[in-house]
C-alpha cells in the first residue's frame, strides 16, 4: 500500500473574483463537497467534461485561490497555502493549462524566473545558460536556452512550461492537459519524463481528455461532474464505457456520425497558392456538403493555408475561388459577410474577447446579419445566445458571464458558437475540439455532420487522427507547407498511412 | 537580455542619425560647428535622463505623463531652497526627494487601486504643475549659485558636464535593466503579468520601483535644466514629456510594453535633440516643433505595431 500524501476532504468552492474571494452573496459552487487523494509515486489521472471543475481544484491545491470550504492535508497535517510560491515550497509544481511563460524573454530567463542565479549583485547568465541546456538535454528536447520564447513553436513553449516546472525538486507535479498542443513524438517524450518521475518517487496529477493516453501512463483515475466527486478506480479497473457514464452521467452515442451527403458544386477552390516564398504551391478544392480534413504535422503550414483564404495574411500568388469568384485579397470581414468562415486554433488570441460576456462574444460575428438596422434587440439576443449554449452544451452560470471565467473547454465552445451562428457556407476549422471533452466534442462532430447536410462545405484542420478519418469524406495531408497527398479513398484512412504522408 | 547586438531595425536606427547629420550639416550653416553640436547633445541631456525612467515605465506597460509638472516643481523647490541659501546637495536632495516621492505615489496608485498608468501620471503631473506655479505666484527665479550653473553649463575636458550625468544616468540603468533581478522582472511584468505573480515575485516592488526612478530621473533633469538655463519658469518642463517618450518610441521601446533598451532610448533623445536644434536654427518657432515630434511619433508606432503584427504572422512559418 503507497502511501498517501496528499488528501482534500470535502472541498467546496464558490464562484470567485480576481483574488479568489467568493463574490459577495453568492450560492453558486464550482466545486462541492470533493475529495481527492494523491499517493505516493503515482499518476493520478483526474477526469471530467468541460466545465466540471477540475482546473478548479487544481488552483486550489497550487495555491491561486483558497478554497472556501473544506480542508486540505499533506502529510496528514492540515495545510493552507497563501500564495502559488508557499505552494511551490511545500513541493507541489502546476504546469497550467494555459500557457504561463513570459514571451519577451528567452528560454533560460522563464526557467529562472523568480530565482535567477546570482553572481554578487548580478545575474549570471552564463551558468544559467549552460544549466538550462543542461536540463533541457536531459530531458531530450533540443531548445537553445537564448532563444526568445515568442519565437518557439506552441508546441516548444509547452515543452520550456513543463520543464521549467520541473526544474523545481517537486514532489507532487500538476499537469492540467499538458498535450493539448504538443506532437505525438513530444507526447511520448513527456510520457517517458512522467515514467520516470513516479520510479523517482514523485507523484503526478495528470488532466487531459485524451483517453488513449490514460491507460499508458495512469494508475488511478478520479472523475468529477458538474463540480462534484463522483468516484475513483484503479486504472485495471478501466473501462471507457464506464468511465464515460461516470463523466456524463448517461451512456454516449456513436462518436461520430455520417449523414451528409458530398454534392458536386465546389465551393472553394485554390489554385497554386504559396504559404511562404519558398514552399511548393497548393491546389485544394472542397465541395458543397463536403467535409474535407486537412492533416499534417504542427508546423506544417495547416493554419498558414486557413488564414490565407481567410484573408487574415498574405500568401505569395495563387488563386482563391468561393463560388467560382476570386476573393484572394478580400478582408476577412467581406468574407464573413459571404459566408466564409475560419474559427481560429487560438481561442485567447483571436476568437475571443476574454473580457466580455458570452452573450456578446457569441452574437459579435452576426450582429449586422440579425439587425440590419443600428439598433440591437437585447431580449432577442439574449434568447439567441442563451439557444447556442444549450445546443453546444456551455457550462456557465449565466449568459452575463464574462468569458474569462469560463472553462478552457467551455471558451472553445464559446468560438464554435459564435461561428455557428453566422450561417456559414464555407467553414473552415482549426483545431475545432482542443480541449474540448468526449461528450462536447461528439456534439461538435454531429453539428459538423449536420451543417454539412445542409450544404455547407467544411475544411477541418486538425492534430486528431481518429477526428480525421472519422470525420472526412476526403483527406489532404500537409508538409513543409504544401499538399503531401490526397487520400480520397476512405479504404486509405488509416492512421500509419496518414502519419506516413506527414513525416 | 541580449547584449547590444546590432539587429536590422538598430542599424535603421543609427543609418537614420547618420543621414539627419550629413543632410542638416550640409543645409544649416553652423549646424555642424562644435558649438552647436555641444549644445544638441547638452540639450539632450535632460530628454535622456527622462527618457531612462520613461523606458522602464513603457517596458512595464505604462507610461508617465507628470513629466511636464514634476520636472518644473522639483526645480521651482530646488531653485527657491537655493535662492534661501541652502547648500547645493541639500537642496538638491530635497528637489530629487520630492520627484522621488511623486513617482512613488504613482507606483502607489498603480499598484494598490489598480488606477491606469496615464491617468494618476497625469494628475500628478497637473498638480504638480499648479505647485510649481503656486510657489512662487507664477514668477520666474533664477541667479543661482556659480558652482550650480557650472553643472548645468560647464564643460569638463570639453565635455558638458550635465552629459557626464547623462552617461551615468543611462549606464546605470542600463546595466539595471540587463544585469539584476529586478531588470528581468521589469521585463518579465511587461510580457506577462500573471506569471510574474505566480512566481510570487512583488509587484509592488516593481511598480514602485519604477515609478519612483521615473519621478527620480524627472527630477535630475528639472535640477540640470535649471542649472543650464540659470533659471526656474513655473511651465519649463513642458516639452520635455512629449520628447521623451518620442525618445523611447524612436529608440525602438515598445508602446505594447516588454520591449526596449536605454542604449537606443538615448539615440532616440539625440535625434530628438538634434531634430529641435535644427528646427530652432531654421528659425521654426517652438510651437510647430511640438507637431514635428508628435508625427514622428504617430509614424513610429504605427510602423512598430505594423512590424509586430507582420512578424506574429510570419514567425509561425518554417
Ligand atoms: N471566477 C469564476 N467566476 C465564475 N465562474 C467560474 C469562475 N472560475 C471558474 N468558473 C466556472 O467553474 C467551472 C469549472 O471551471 P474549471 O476551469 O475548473 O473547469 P475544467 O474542469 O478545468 O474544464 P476544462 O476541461 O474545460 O478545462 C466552469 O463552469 C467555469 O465557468
Ligand atoms: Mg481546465
Amino acid at each position: 500500500m503507497k502511501k498517501t500524501i496528499l488528501e482534500m476532504n470535502a472541498i467546496t468552492k464558490f464562484i470567485f473574483d480576481e483574488h479568489g474571494q467568493p463574490l459577495r452573496g453568492t450560492t453558486v459552487k464550482i466545486l462541492e463537497d470533493v475529495h481527492f487523494d494523491v499517493k505516493e509515486a503515482e499518476v493520478h489521472v483526474l477526469v471530467g467534461e468541460n466545465g466540471a471543475g477540475k482546473s478548479t481544484l487544481m488552483k486550489i491545491i497550487g495555491g491561486i485561490i483558497p478554497a472556501d470550504e473544506g480542508e486540505m492535508l499533506l502529510d496528514g497535517e492540515v495545510i493552507t497555502f497563501a500564495g502559488p510560491r508557499e505552494s511551490l515550497a511545500h513541493g507541489i509544481g502546476f504546469i497550467h493549462q494555459e500557457l504561463n511563460l513570459c514571451l519577451n524573454l528567452d528560454v533560460a530567463q522563464n526557467i529562472f524566473l523568480g530565482r535567477e542565479r546570482q553572481k554578487k549583485l548580478f545575474i549570471d547568465k552564463a551558468s544559467m545558460y549552460t544549466e538550462a541546456r543542461e536540463m533541457l538535454l536531459r530531458l531530450g528536447f533540443d531548445i537553445d536556452p537564448k532563444t526568445m520564447v515568442r519565437d518557439l513553436s506552441t508546441a516548444q513553449q509547452q515543452i520550456v512550461e513543463i520543464v521549467k516546472v520541473l526544474s523545481y525538486d517537486c514532489r507532487i507535479i500538476i499537469m492540467d492537459e499538458p498535450t493539448a498542443s504538443l506532437t505525438k513524438s513530444e507526447i511520448d517524450k513527456l510520457f517517458a519524463i512522467i515514467h520516470d518521475l513516479r520510479r523517482n518517487g514523485i507523484s503526478i496529477i495528470y488532466i487531459s481528455h485524451r483517453f488513449e493516453e490514460l491507460k499508458e501512463i495512469g494508475d488511478r483515475i478520479t472523475v468529477l461532474r458538474d463540480g462534484r466527486y463522483i468516484g475513483t478506480v484503479d486504472i485495471e479497473d478501466f473501462d471507457y464505457d464506464k468511465i464515460i457514464s461516470m463523466m456524463v452521467g448517461r451512456k454516449l452515442g456513436a462518436m461520430f456520425q455520417s449523414s451528409h451527403q458530398v454534392q458536386d458544386e465546389v465551393v472553394l477552390e485554390v489554385k497554386g497558392l504559396r504559404i511562404s516564398r519558398n514552399t511548393e504551391p497548393i491546389n485544394l478544392y472542397v465541395r458543397s456538403g463536403e467535409v474535407v480534413g486537412l492533416s499534417g504535422l504542427v508546423g506544417a503550414g495547416r493554419t498558414e493555408l486557413g488564414k490565407s483564404i481567410f484573408g487574415s495574411r498574405t500568401y505569395y500568388g495563387g488563386e482563391i475561388l468561393y463560388m467560382g469568384e476570386e476573393i484572394g485579397g478580400l478582408h476577412p470581414s467581406n468574407l464573413i459577410e459571404k459566408g466564409v468562415i475560419y474559427l481560429s486554433e487560438d481561442r485567447k488570441l483571436e476568437g475571443l474577447v476574454l473580457d466580455m460576456s458570452l452573450k456578446d462574444n457569441i452574437t459579435m460575428a452576426s450582429l449586422k446579419r440579425m439587425y440590419p438596422k443600428t439598433k440591437i434587440d437585447f431580449k432577442r439576443e439574449e434568447v439567441v445566445a442563451q439557444e447556442s449554449i444549450d445546443k453546444l452544451n456551455i457550462v456557465a452560470n449565466s449568459v452575463e458571464q464574462i468569458c474569462n471565467t469560463l472553462s478552457g473547454g467551455n471558451q472553445q465552445k464559446v468560438v464554435v458558437a459564435k461561428w455557428l451562428l453566422t450561417n456559414p457556407k464555407l467553414l473552415i476549422l482549426d483545431e475545432p475540439t482542443r480541449g474540448i471533452d468526449v461528450n462536447a466534442k461528439s456534439e461538435i462532430y454531429k453539428i459538423i455532420d449536420q451543417l454539412a447536410s445542409q450544404g455547407v462545405a467544411i475544411l477541418m484542420i486538425s492534430s486528431e487522427l481518429p477526428e480525421i478519418i472519422g470525420m472526412s469524406d476526403r483527406i489532404y495531408v500537409m508538409k513543409r507547407g504544401a499538399i503531401a497527398a490526397e487520400l480520397t479513398d476512405k479504404r486509405e484512412f488509416i492512421q500509419e498511412k496518414i502519419l506516413s504522408h506527414t513525416l | 537580455m541580449k547584449g547590444l547586438k546590432i539587429s536590422k531595425k538598430n542599424l535603421l536606427i543609427i543609418a537614420i542619425v547618420v543621414a539627419l547629420f550629413i543632410i542638416l550639416g550640409s543645409l544649416i550653416p553652423g549646424f555642424l560647428s562644435i558649438k552647436n553640436l555641444l549644445n544638441i547633445v547638452r540639450q539632450s541631456s535632460i530628454i535622456a535622463i527622462v527618457a531612462c525612467g520613461m523606458t522602464m515605465v513603457i517596458i512595464i506597460k505604462g507610461i508617465d505623463l507628470s513629466v511636464t509638472g514634476v520636472l518644473s516643481f522639483c526645480a521651482m523647490v530646488n531653485g527657491l531652497l537655493l535662492l534661501k541659501g541652502w547648500p547645493i546637495p541639500l537642496a538638491m536632495l530635497a528637489g530629487l526627494a520630492v520627484g522621488t516621492l511623486m513617482g512613488l505615489f504613482n507606483g502607489l496608485m498603480v499598484e494598490k487601486l489598480g488606477i491606469p498608468a496615464f491617468i494618476t501620471t497625469l494628475v500628478v503631473g497637473n498638480v504638480g504643475g499648479g505647485l510649481a506655479l503656486l510657489l512662487n505666484a507664477g514668477k520666474s527665479i533664477g541667479g543661482f549659485p556659480a558652482p550650480y550653473v557650472f553643472m548645468g553649463n560647464g564643460t569638463i575636458l570639453g565635455v558638458p558636464v550635465s552629459n557626464y550625468i547623462m552617461i551615468l544616468f543611462v549606464v546605470v540603468t542600463s546595466i539595471l535593466m540587463s544585469k539584476t533581478r529586478l531588470g528581468v522582472y521589469i521585463y518579465a511584468m511587461g510580457g506577462n503579468e500573471t506569471v510574474v505573480k505566480q512566481q510570487g515575485i512583488s509587484t509592488a516592488t516593481i511598480n514602485f520601483f519604477v515609478y519612483g526612478f521615473s519621478g527620480f530621473c524627472i527630477a535630475m533633469a528639472g535640477i540640470l535644466l535649471s542649472g543650464q538655463l540659470d533659471t526656474v519658469h513655473p511651465t519649463q518642463g513642458e516639452p520635455y514629456q512629449l520628447d521623451a517618450i518620442a525618445a523611447c518610441v524612436i529608440g525602438g521601446v515598445s508602446m505594447l510594453g516588454g520591449e526596449g533598451k536605454v542604449y537606443f532610448a538615448l539615440i532616440g533623445a539625440l535625434i530628438i535633440g538634434v531634430q529641435r536644434n535644427a528646427l530652432n536654427l531654421l528659425g521654426i518657432h517652438p510651437f510647430y516643433q511640438n507637431i514635428f515630434v508628435g508625427i514622428i511619433i504617430i509614424v513610429i508606432v504605427a510602423l512598430n505595431i505594423h512590424q509586430k503584427r507582420r512578424t506574429i504572422e510570419h514567425s509561425k512559418i518554417f
